[in-house]
C-alpha cells in the first residue's frame, strides 16, 4: 500500500485544509488538559489527603485522559466541527440575553422579566404577528407564574 | 427475587386513580411534546422532573415514565404529517409514513405508528421486567471492583458508539467524570472547583446541568437557526373510513415485522449508549430486505412504519435493564431517571429489588399501564396533536424556556441553579458544535460520584497495587474486553 493510499485511509480520504477544523478542535482539547493540569487543578484543588484516592486524583485522571485523547484527535483528526458565523452569533445572543435576565431577574423577580425575555425570543424568531405575541409575552409567563406559585405553592423570584 | 407479595403489592401501588392519573397526564405530554418538532420527550422528562418534587416517588417516576412512552409516539405525528420528525427516533417512520399521508390517509399511518409503537414497548416491558431482577440478583454479587470495572466497560461501549469519534467519545466521557468532581472531595471534604460559591459544595445541581444540556441548548439552537418561516401545515385528510383506520387484518399482516422490530429495539436498547434511532434504521432495513408485498418500501407501506415505531419504542423498556439491574443508565432518558430517583432519596442499582422492590414493581406495573394510557390518548387525541404540529415555534420555545427557568429555580432552589442551567447550555452548544457527544458527558457525570467512590473502595481493597487484579478474574476480564472493545471500535471508525 502506498503512502498516499494510507494516509487517505486515516484522514477518510479529505485534504488537508479540510482537516484542518477538526484538528483544530484537537488542539483545543489539549490546551483544555494542559490549562488544567497546570493551572485549574493547581488552584482549586487542595493537595492534602490521604488514601488511595486524594481530592486531586480524578481531576487529574481526567486531564491526562483529555490530554491523551486530544493529541490523537490531533494525529487522527475525526469529523469536522460545525462553524455556522450566523447561527453562532445568534445563539451567543440568546444566550447572553438569557445570563441578562438570571441577573434582572435576582432584582426584579420572574413577573417582570419573564415577559420581556418572551418578546426578544419571539421577535427573535420572526414573530410579529400581535395575537401570538400577547400569548407568548403576556399568556405564557403569567400561566406559569399561577401553576407555580398558587397552585404548586412553591415560591419563583 | 423478591417476595411475591411485594411484587404484588407493587402491581396495586401502581394502580392507584392518583397514579393512573398521573400516568395518563404523562402520556399526554408526552404525546403532545412529541409531536412538536424540536421539543422531544427527553427535553419534556428534563423539564418536568422539578415539578415532581411534592409527588410521591412512584407517581414521579411513573408521571415521567408516562412522559418519556407517550413522547415515543408523539415524534411519529409531524414525520407522517409533515415529513418532519418530531424526535430523531421517528427519522425513519417518516419513510413511509408520510407518502401514506400525502396518498391521502395520514390518519391511517399514524394509527399504524401507535400501534406498533405500543407493540413494541410491551414486548419490551416485558422482557425488563423478567430479565432485570436476575441481572440484579447476578449484580449483587459483584464487589467494588468489578462495579468499577464494569462502568469502565460502560464508558467504552457509549463513547464508541455514541457520536462521530470514539476519541470525542473519550473525551466527553472525561469531561462528564471532571464534572461531577466540581464537590466536596468526598474522603477528604475539602472543596474542589469551587471558585468561592458555597453552592458547588455539594455539586452541580443534576437537574440544571440535565435542562440546560438538553432542553435549554436545543431552544437556543432552534431560535438560532430559525428564518423567520412559519411551520408547515398539516397535510389535509380524506374522512374515508378505510383512509382514517387499521383494519385487525392490516395489524396482523404486520406482526413479524413487529416483533423483529420489537427484538432489534430491545436488543440494541439493553445496551448502554445504543439510541432508539439506530435501532428505528435496523429494523426498517430489515423490513424492506424481506418485504414481498405489491406496495414497495418508501411508497407508503404500512409495514415500514410498523418497523420502525415497534423499533424504537422497544428501546424504552430495555433501556432500564442495565439501570435496574447495575445501575448504568442505558440513555439520557434512563439517566434523567436516576436523578429523578436521587431526587426522591432512593440511590438506583442492584440493591433496590431488596430496599425498594415494591416501588421497582409499582414502577413496572405503571410501564405496563402507560402503555394502555397511551393507546387511549393517542386515539382520543390524534386530532388535537395534529393542532399541535401546527403551533408557532415562538410560542413552543419561549415558553419552553421559561419552563426550564422555573423547573430550575424550584429543583435547585435559587437563581444560582439557573445560571449553572445557561452554563451547562453554552458548554453543550460548545461541544455538539465540536463534534463531542453531550450525551457520553451527561452519562459520566451522572455516573461520576459512584465512579469515584468505587475507585477509591477497588484500590484500598487491591492494596493500590493494579497486579492484584489477578485475584478479581471478573474485573480484568472487564476492564480488558473495555480496551479491546476501545481498540476495535476505534479502528472500526
Amino acid at each position: 500500500m502506498s503512502a498516499s493510499s494510507s494516509g487517505s485511509d486515516d484522514t477518510g480520504g479529505r485534504s488537508p485544509a479540510a482537516l484542518l477544523p477538526a484538528r483544530v478542535v484537537g488542539l483545543g482539547v489539549v490546551a483544555f488538559a494542559a490549562a488544567l493540569w497546570f493551572w485549574l487543578i493547581p488552584w482549586q484543588v487542595e493537595t492534602a489527603g490521604s488514601g488511595f484516592v486524594r481530592p486531586r486524583t480524578l481531576p487529574q485522571i481526567c486531564a491526562v485522559g483529555i490530554g491523551l485523547c486530544g493529541l490523537l484527535l490531533l494525529a487522527f483528526p475525526g469529523g469536522a466541527p460545525e462553524v455556522n458565523l450566523r447561527q453562532n452569533l445568534r445563539g451567543t445572543f440568546v444566550l447572553a440575553v438569557c445570563g441578562m435576565t438570571v441577573w434582572v431577574m435576582g432584582h426584579w423577580g420572574f413577573l417582570a422579566t419573564t415577559p420581556v425575555l418572551a418578546l426578544v425570543l419571539a421577535a427573535a424568531l420572526g414573530e410579529r404577528r400581535l395575537p401570538w405575541l400577547l400569548a407568548t409575552v403576556v399568556v405564557l409567563p403569567l400561566t406559569i407564574w399561577l401553576v407555580v406559585a398558587p397552585l404548586l405553592g412553591r415560591t419563583l423570584p | 427475587m423478591p417476595p411475591i407479595d411485594t411484587v404484588l403489592a407493587g402491581f396495586a401501588d401502581a394502580f392507584t386513580l392518583v397514579n393512573f392519573l398521573f400516568v395518563i397526564l404523562g402520556v399526554a405530554i408526552g404525546q403532545f411534546v412529541g409531536a412538536i418538532p424540536g421539543i422531544g420527550p427527553v427535553m419534556a422528562m428534563a423539564i418536568a422532573i422539578p415539578f415532581t418534587f411534592s409527588l410521591s416517588p412512584l407517581v414521579a417516576i411513573s408521571f415521567l415514565v408516562g412522559i418519556n412512552k407517550g413522547g415515543l409516539f408523539g415524534g411519529a405525528i409531524p414525520a407522517v404529517l409533515i415529513n418532519t420528525p418530531g424526535t430523531p427516533d421517528a427519522a425513519a417512520t417518516a419513510f413511509d409514513g408520510y407518502p401514506l399521508a400525502a396518498k391521502g390517509k395520514p390518519r391511517k399511518a399514524t394509527k399504524m405508528a401507535l400501534y406498533a409503537s405500543v407493540t413494541g414497548d410491551t414486548f419490551s416491558d416485558i422482557v425488563l421486567i423478567l430479565a432485570s431482577a436476575p441481572i440484579a440478583v447476578l449484580a449483587l454479587q459483584l464487589g467494588p471492583v468489578e462495579i468499577w470495572s464494569v462502568m469502565v466497560l460502560a464508558f467504552a461501549v457509549i463513547a464508541g458508539l455514541v457520536g462521530e469519534s470514539l476519541l470525542k467519545g473519550l473525551v466527553a466521557a472525561f469531561l462528564g467524570l471532571l464534572m461531577s468532581t466540581v464537590r466536596l472531595d468526598p474522603e477528604n471534604f475539602s472543596p474542589r472547583f469551587d471558585f468561592g460559591y458555597f453552592q458547588l459544595y455539594d455539586g452541580l445541581d443534576l437537574v440544571a446541568v440535565a435542562v440546560g444540556m438538553l432542553a435549554v441548548a436545543e431552544i437556543v439552537r432552534r431560535i438560532a437557526s430559525a428564518d423567520g418561516e412559519p411551520m408547515p401545515a398539516a397535510t389535509p385528510q380524506f374522512d374515508t373510513p378505510e383512509a382514517k383506520s387499521v383494519s385487525w387484518a392490516e395489524y396482523w399482516s404486520c406482526r413479524f415485522t413487529m416483533l423483529r422490530g420489537a427484538l432489534i429495539g430491545t436488543s440494541l436498547g439493553a445496551l448502554p449508549g445504543v439510541g432508539s434511532t439506530a435501532a428505528a434504521f435496523m429494523s426498517y432495513a430489515a423490513a424492506k430486505r424481506g418485504n414481498t408485498d405489491e406496495i414497495p418500501f418508501g411508497e407508503g407501506n404500512l409495514k415500514g412504519i410498523a418497523a420502525t415505531e415497534s423499533a424504537n419504542s422497544a428501546v424504552m423498556g430495555a433501556n432500564l435493564i442495565p439501570l435496574l439491574g447495575i445501575g448504568i443508565p442505558g440513555s439520557v432518558s434512563a439517566a434523567l431517571l436516576i436523578s429523578a430517583f436521587v431526587i426522591h432519596g432512593i440511590q438506583p442499582g442492584p440493591l433496590l429489588f431488596r430496599t425498594q422492590g415494591e416501588l421497582i414493581y409499582g414502577l413496572f406495573g405503571a410501564m405496563l399501564m402507560a402503555n394502555l394510557c397511551n393507546l387511549a390518548v393517542g386515539h382520543l387525541s390524534l386530532r388535537a396533536w395534529t393542532t399541535a404540529v401546527k403551533a408557532p415555534a415562538s410560542l413552543i420555545f419561549p415558553g419552553a424556556l421559561i419552563f426550564c427557568i422555573a423547573g430550575v429555580y424550584l429543583s435547585s432552589g435559587g437563581l444560582f441553579g439557573v445560571a449553572i442551567m445557561f452554563l451547562a447550555a453554552a458548554l453543550s452548544l460548545i461541544l455538539t458544535g465540536a463534534g463531542i457527544p453531550v450525551v457520553v458527558l451527561l452519562i459520566a457525570f451522572f455516573l461520576g460520584r459512584r465512579f469515584e467512590t468505587t475507585l477509591s473502595q477497588s484500590l484500598t481493597i487491591l492494596n493500590g497495587d493494579p497486579r492484584n487484579l489477578i485475584h478479581h478474574p471478573v474485573a480484568l476480564i472487564l476492564l480488558v474486553m473495555a480496551v479491546a472493545l476501545a481498540i476495535w471500535m476505534g479502528r472500526r471508525r
